[in-house]
């Protein structure tokens, strides 16, 4: 989004920085949907993810002094919703990590599911995303739709590379088993 | 990891984006950022002039109780002239207890006057013909007036620092203290020839506490009026 025009951006971040109450609500307008997509594709629960796009917004904004550049604004504020998002998951006290529980899920290789006979569709992949487990959601959400790659991941959710690498092929499994699921019944 | 799946996602990316956050998020977040940004504003829109009427009533309010405090005393060192003072032993002199029982047994012990050495703030007198509870009454009287003093002293020192930014402002502010303290001193004065002793004292540290609400009313203005000059300023310079 932010690269249309990151000079434009950069200025409206510079406004802000000076206390321009305007452009807030342009920055609103520009990132809330985006970073509350995220949220709710972390947290599965719409006030939850409301919460937590307040949050980071107030975060984001009290702290827009210290945004140096060093990365796009966008990537800065979802870093923060993400951040947010997780943290919300760990307060309700429900496990961010599958592996022990979920090990059911654990397919043998003839079992696997071929993505190439798997017609998509984006429906059907958002609901199959939501009925994921809060681990392997958050783990495929940061990488399929966020972009982080598995050294992010793993410092994002504070586990080991092999924990994010392992989760996220389970997570694409058990992914494409309900799409077929779903698109069977 | 370029299979089908992460393939078709990244197409369709924006498409993933559909769920609308609630509008009123936003006008939440505008509240909460309230407090830091916009609440200069309405500070602004509030001129000096409603501050000083404010701690003209809360002047007024000192000075009606002052008054309120030194009639009472008045009326009651009637009352126990002529009623038989009870002698000693009453407990728990403490600021609030002003029975004319007490003030009774005030007006005898006062007249045979001590200095107490231990007081900074005020000339404190005992009777040694009262025993322990009367002490403990004056000194923990004395502590709270030297309290209260000291506080004051603080609080006189923090409003000073305002005398060469706003020397209109500090004057009248000073004006205000003064109309208070100049009270305090007429009790202070009152107070070695009083026969009710319990009741200025107490006139005295109300007195004190007044002028330490009126102090704190006074630099919390203050805090206010450069709040709002520098979002003044911060609010020009973004315009240059």
């Amino acid at each position: 989004m932010e690269l249309t025009a990151p000079i434009q951006l950069d200025e409206l971040v510079e406004r802000c920085k000076q206390g321009d109450r305007r452009s807030f609500g342009e920055i609103y307008e520009k990132y809330a949907r985006a970073m509350y997509n995220t949220s709710l594709r972390i947290v599965n629960h719409t006030a939850d993810a409301e919460d937590v796009l307040q949050e980071s917004f107030c975060d984001a904004f009290a702290a827009i002094e210290s945004f140096a550049y060093k990365s796009t604004f966008g990537a800065w504020l979802k870093r923060i919703v993400v951040n947010k998002s997780i943290n919300a998951l760990r307060k309700k006290k429900m496990d961010i990590i599958d592996i022990e529980k979920t090990s059911a899920v654990h397919l043998a290789e003839d079992d696997r599911i071929d993505e190439n006979e798997i017609q998509f569709k984006v429906e059907e992949i958002k609901k199959a995303v939501k009925e994921l487990p809060n681990g392997y959601r958050t783990v495929l959400s940061l990488h399929l739709f966020e972009g982080y790659d598995q050294e992010e991941i793993a410092e994002i959710m504070q586990i080991s590379h092999t924990t994010v690498r392992t989760q996220y092929m389970r997570a694409k499994q058990k992914l494409l088993l309900l799409i077929k699921q779903g698109g069977l019944s | 990891m370029s299979n089908p799946l992460e393939k078709y996602i990244l197409e369709n990316r924006e498409k993933f984006d559909s769920e609308v956050p609630d509008p009123a998020n936003w006008e939440r977040i505008r509240d909460r950022m309230n407090p830091g940004r916009e609440k200069p504003a309405p500070v602004r829109s509030l001129p000096f002039k409603r501050w000083l009427a404010a701690a003209a009533v809360l002047l007024t309010a000192g000075l009606a109780i002052s008054v309120y405090y030194s009639m009472q005393k008045a009326k009651t060192e009637q009352a126990t002239t002529k009623t038989k003072a009870v002698p000693g032993g009453n407990q728990g002199l403490s600021p609030a207890a002003d029975s004319p029982a007490i003030a009774g047994t005030m007006e005898k012990t006062g007249e045979k006057s001590l200095q107490n050495p231990t007081s900074p703030a005020i000339k404190e007198t005992t009777s040694p013909a009262t025993g322990e509870t009367r002490e403990n009454g004056v000194s923990e009287n004395d502590k709270e007036m030297y309290y209260y003093a000291k506080l004051i002293e603080l609080k006189h020192a923090e409003l000073k620092t305002l005398e060469k930014d706003e020397p209109l402002l500090y004057r009248q502010f000073a004006a205000d203290v003064q109309k208070l303290d100049s009270v305090y001193h007429s009790l202070k004065t009152q107070l070695p020839n009083n026969s009710n002793r319990e009741q200025v004292i107490e006139a005295m540290i109300t007195n004190l506490q007044l002028q330490i609400g009126l102090l704190n009313k006074q630099l919390d203005i203050i805090k206010k009026i450069k709040h709002s000059k520098k979002s003044a300023y911060e609010k020009a310079y973004q315009s240059v």
